[in-house]
């Protein structure tokens, strides 16, 4: 039953320093990499949770300016929550007489509005700006019949220039290629 | 003259290690913070605007119009307005063109609908079309595109970036500008005039 536990002889390793110039070296360059890119997309257009973005080959460098975000929950403007949807629709009590324009959207998109004008107060006739730019971020799969009441508020608020927020289908990993399939 | 010659006395420093054990750490914090909050997917944007209502142009100029309608999935309809007054190039083979795949006059306009078994299809045939109207109208960028409620944002997005541009795996094609210059490009109508899809609009 019981085991003899041996002694093992005690081996003596020599003292060696440990070299981590090389590791040094990687990490300052991580570094700077990762510095750089920060520098380069220094907007945050990672989409709230809920929003799956469409995905397009066309490549156009985003602007900064007011991002709205989109999904079949909730709609927000900054990240900042405005409005929740029911079963995929907006409320019917926050939609203006105009059966078009949301009442929330529109609030936000107005006091964004008035920040963006007051940069230009006393340069002149303000209705020769060119129109304010829109970051959407909808979800995939949200039909074009629930998104054309954003499109709506934000044209009627000054943002017609709409800009829609894609990822490039090269770094999209659902679009992987397929695998052969089996005969 | 003699110089004088002072020995230069050594100063001895200190004999020491350089201890880079706390450069380390914040090294380590630093990167470990900085992918955290580094998004490594790559996100762009498709540009379009709205068609905006206004009160009608009372100068009597002809004008390209160009109007795509998107009611299903795979099926689009093409309208081009009337083009008996307006500036082109290579009318011969637009006009055959149009003869062959649209029904219409130049007077009237052309109009024809467009359907396909699946994406990368509608995607080649509308950009097949696009190409043979973009050789006769260089100099235009505009199109309307209306969309019916039910269509995704998915499939919206993949018309507006089909009819700006040629899908990536396409090769650029050769028009000539109404300077008579020869051109290769991939852009096709750049400005998307985006619009909501009605019967009979």
């Amino acid at each position: 039953m019981g085991l003899k536990r041996k002694n093992k002889p005690r081996v003596h390793l020599e003292e060696v320093p440990l070299n981590i110039t090389a590791l040094l070296d990687m990490m300052t360059v991580l570094l700077f990499f990762l510095i750089q890119s920060f520098m380069v997309s220094s907007m945050a257009l990672t989409p709230p949770a809920g929003v799956r973005l469409p995905t397009s080959s066309k490549v156009a460098e985003p602007e900064e300016t007011v991002v709205v975000a989109l999904s079949a929950k909730e709609l927000r403007g900054d990240n900042k929550l405005l409005t929740t949807l029911a079963e995929g629709k907006f409320k019917p009590y926050e939609i203006a007489p105009d059966h078009r324009t949301i009442i929330p959207l529109k609030e936000f998109l107005d006091k964004e509005q008035k920040k963006r004008l007051a940069v230009y107060k006393g340069a002149g006739d303000l209705s020769i700006l060119p129109p304010g730019k829109l970051l959407i971020q909808a979800d995939k799969e949200i039909p074009f019949g629930i998104l054309k009441y954003v499109l709506h508020t934000a044209t009627v608020t000054g943002y017609s220039d709409y800009q829609f927020v894609v990822v490039s289908e090269s770094g999209d990993p659902s679009r992987a290629p397929a695998s052969p399939a089996r005969k | 003259m003699l110089r004088k010659r002072r020995s230069a006395h050594t100063i001895k420093m200190p004999e020491g290690e350089l201890n880079i054990v706390p450069l380390m750490d914040v090294l380590t914090i630093l990167i470990f913070f900085l992918l955290l909050g580094t998004s490594f997917a790559s996100y762009s944007v498709v540009q379009a605007t709205p068609l905006l209502s206004g009160e009608p142009s009372q100068e009597k100029k002809p004008t390209f119009v160009l109007k795509l309608g998107i009611e299903r999935d795979l099926e689009a309809e093409v309208w081009l307005g009337p083009i008996h007054e307006l500036k082109m190039v290579q009318a011969a083979e637009l006009k055959a063109y149009l003869g062959r795949r649209f029904s219409g006059n130049p007077q009237a306009g052309y109009s024809m609908k467009l359907s396909a078994r699946d994406k990368d299809g509608f995607r080649r045939e509308l950009q097949d079309i696009l190409v043979a109207l973009k050789k006769s109208f260089p100099h235009e960028n505009k199109v309307v595109v209306a969309f019916a409620d039910k269509i995704g944002y998915q499939r919206m997005i993949d018309v507006v970036s089909s009819v700006r541009e040629l899908a990536s795996e396409r090769e650029g094609f050769v028009l000539i500008n109404l300077l008579g210059k020869q051109e290769k490009t991939r852009v096709l109508f750049p400005e998307v005039i985006m619009s909501e899809w009605s019967e009979g609009a």
